[in-house]
């Protein structure tokens, strides 16, 4: 279901939440929304479905407007952070509460959630009242009630937050293919990096009530349209030099842009550093952990960058080693720097 | 050492309440058999629960009180609640409306028969009005609610005050649920009313029904009301029992504490069936914990 947010504005009586925000997204489309804590990530998902009144804005589904439609005629169903399972109810109640509410006979419904309830791995569990499941088993639940409503557009508000790696993986998949299945268009909020990076078709980072960025994976990672952008994904370096007569300059390092002339900051991550080859740009060993499927090793570069390169395999390197690294630059960031500074 | 004096401190003045308490219990149900040496009746008998359980007037009285108690605990429960669910929609569980609320609840029993009064006797407040609009041809017509056997004045004071003590009881709690249980029901497809129907008002029951437990007491013993808006006969089981406690006959006072005993039989009955009601209602809620 295409879905089209207008200008969006959300404030409750502690101050406004959400300014301004738009965003588009098309039929069966997989969006993540990433940001720090307390950004209004749960306030933007409450304002698509209905639960907290809109200041200012507009919001389309299907290019019907439903800005002011009641929260049960929308057909958005959110999987909220607090599961909000009913306790009086048991585990297939609750699944079979939006089929009851769409007036589905009872035994059709309990068969129903029987089936959703085996997909999501609970089946056996039918019985039990919500105060009776872990956290990860109340989130797998909390999934299959609403899927069961079957929703024009899921909203996934950290819906996998409470589940172990495996678990998390597997229902990852199930949404995934589920959302093939009924071609839902999903939105998903986490604060795991690699989670939206890897699910989704396109990502909106957003910060203080406004989506700073929204692209692919690849864009967002590779192109951040600011240094928040960039910093949001961690492991950022920035080496700053100069723009002039058309070419970036920096310690060891020179290529066209098309940037004005000024101060910049090119941002440059863990890959660009080569230290296999005999290059131009020396670092020192400062610490070298062992993680397990990796070891990070942090090198102090000659001009006091610190990089933090992880290495697969067998690490040959000692605590004060000097190398000879080189930096490769496919798809040179240039942040401007402001002059203010 | 310490934490125990402490404790014993602590519970020192419930300890006295407890036991003055018992000692008047105890005194009330001595006496019911018929043991005042004061009066020189020495003899434990049976008698006087025989005599109230035979006397038509106090078995009026007891179906007086259940029925004030039934009618003002239920309609107030159904009402308040209501009232209740009509502020949360609109967002109003803070502030300022909580004082409004509050305020009947303060007014002392007495003075609400006074307002009761004023309002509705055939030529009080509403009587005047209805015959001012042309609805009433004489404020005679305005029906009789007052000082009536069916004790609808005695009712509608009680409602007017355990109405708003509904509300104020259930508000906070109906409030959390709604804003959570509730809206996820409505975010599941089911409309205000059928959220509130299947998820807020089940989950609510239990407070509900705690709220209906004091006023069902308070209005089954309660005397000011049945007395000053009420029938000269049938007299509600407070009234009786009072009227023959403090009667000149000496002789009727085993009666009265028989009736007393009784009461407190009933009431303590009531409390009980109701309280392991709702006991086995807050397990199947799944709250039990
Ligand atoms: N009901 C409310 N009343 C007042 N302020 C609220 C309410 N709910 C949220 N807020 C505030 O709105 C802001 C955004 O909250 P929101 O829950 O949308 O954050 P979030 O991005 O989902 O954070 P998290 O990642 O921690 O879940 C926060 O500053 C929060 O304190
Ligand atoms: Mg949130």
């Amino acid at each position: 279901m295409k879905l089209e947010i207008e200008n969006l504005s959300v404030a409750y009586d502690t101050g406004a939440v959400l300014h301004g925000l738009s965003l588009q997204m098309e039929e069966g489309e997989f969006l993540s929304i990433l940001g720090p804590s307390g950004c209004g990530k749960t306030t933007l998902m409450k304002a698509i479905a209905g639960i907290v009144p809109v200041q200012g804005g507009h919001i389309y589904l299907d290019g019907q407007e439903i800005t002011a439609l009641p929260i049960h005629k929308r057909g958005t169903v959110v999987v909220f952070q607090d599961m909000r399972l009913f306790p009086h109810k048991t585990v297939a109640e609750n699944v079979a509460f939006p089929l009851k509410m769409q007036g589905v006979a009872k035994g059709e419904r309990l068969r129903r959630a029987r089936e959703l309830l085996q997909t999501v791995q609970m089946g056996g569990y039918e019985n039990r009242r919500p105060s009776e499941l872990s956290g990860g088993q109340q989130q797998r639940v909390a999934l299959a009630r609403a899927l069961a409503a079957k929703p024009r557009l899921l909203l996934l508000d950290e819906a996998f937050s409470a589940l172990d790696e495996n678990l998390r993986e597997e229902m990852r998949n199930l949404v995934l293919q589920l959302k093939e299945e009924f071609q839902m268009t999903v939105i998903l909020v986490t604060h795991d990096r690699e989670e939206a990076l890897s699910m989704s078709d396109r990502i909106a980072l957003m910060f203080e009530g406004r989506l700073i960025q929204c692209g692919t994976p690849w864009q967002v990672y590779t192109q951040p349209v600011s240094r928040q952008a960039a910093d949001y994904f961690g492991n950022c370096v920035y080496l700053p030099g100069t723009v002039e007569q058309g070419m970036f300059t920096a310690p060891g390092i020179r290529f066209p842009t098309e940037k004005a002339e000024g101060n910049y900051e090119l941002l440059l991550r863990p890959d660009c550093l080569s230290i296999l080859d005999a290059g131009d740009y020396p670092v020192t060993v400062e610490t070298i952990s062992f993680r397990g499927s990796d070891t990070v090793v942090h090198l102090r570069g000659t001009d006091g960058v610190l990089w933090k390169k992880a290495f697969t395999g067998k690490v040959n390197l000692q605590v004060g080693d000097t190398l000879r690294a080189a930096l490769t630059i496919e798809n040179p960031v240039l942040f401007e720097v402001s002059s203010a500074q | 050492m310490k934490e125990k004096t402490a404790i014993i401190l602590l519970l020192a003045p419930f300890g006295l309440l407890m036991a003055v308490v018992a000692a008047a219990v105890g005194n009330v149900l001595v006496q019911s058999v018929g043991y005042i040496p004061a009066f020189g009746l020495t003899k434990p008998t049976l008698d006087y629960y025989l005599q109230v359980f035979t006397r038509a007037d106090f078995l009026s009285a007891v179906w007086v009180s259940l029925r004030i108690a039934l009618f003002s605990s239920v309609l107030s429960c159904i009402l308040g609640v209501l009232v209740s669910m009509a502020l949360i929609r609109c967002g109003k569980t803070r502030g300022g409306i909580l004082y409004a609320i509050r305020a009947p609840i303060l007014v002392p029993h007495a003075v609400v028969a006074v307002f009761i009064i004023q309002l509705l006797s055939q030529n009080g407040l509403a009587a005047r009005v209805g015959f001012a609009l042309g609805l009433l041809e004489d404020s005679a017509q305005f029906p009789q609610l007052l000082y009536t056997p069916g004790y609808w004045g005695t009712i509608l004071a009680y409602l007017w005050k355990e109405i708003p003590f509904v509300a104020y009881f259930v508000l906070a709690f109906m409030g959390s649920i709604s804003a959570t249980l509730g809206e996820a029901a409505e975010n599941l497809g089911a409309s205000a009313l059928r959220s509130f129907w299947e998820i807020t008002l089940p989950m609510s029951i239990p407070v509900i029904a705690r709220a209906f437990l004091i006023i069902f007491i308070f209005a089954f013993g309660g005397y000011e009301l049945p007395l000053l808006l009420g029938a000269t006969a049938p007299k509600a089981l407070s009234v009786q029992t009072y009227l023959a406690y403090t009667s000149p006959d000496l002789l009727q006072r085993p009666l009265a504490m028989a009736m007393n005993a009784v009461m407190l039989l009933l009431s303590s009955l009531l409390a009980l069936i109701f309280g392991s009601l709702v006991f086995r209602l807050n397990r199947r809620m799944g709250g039990g914990k």
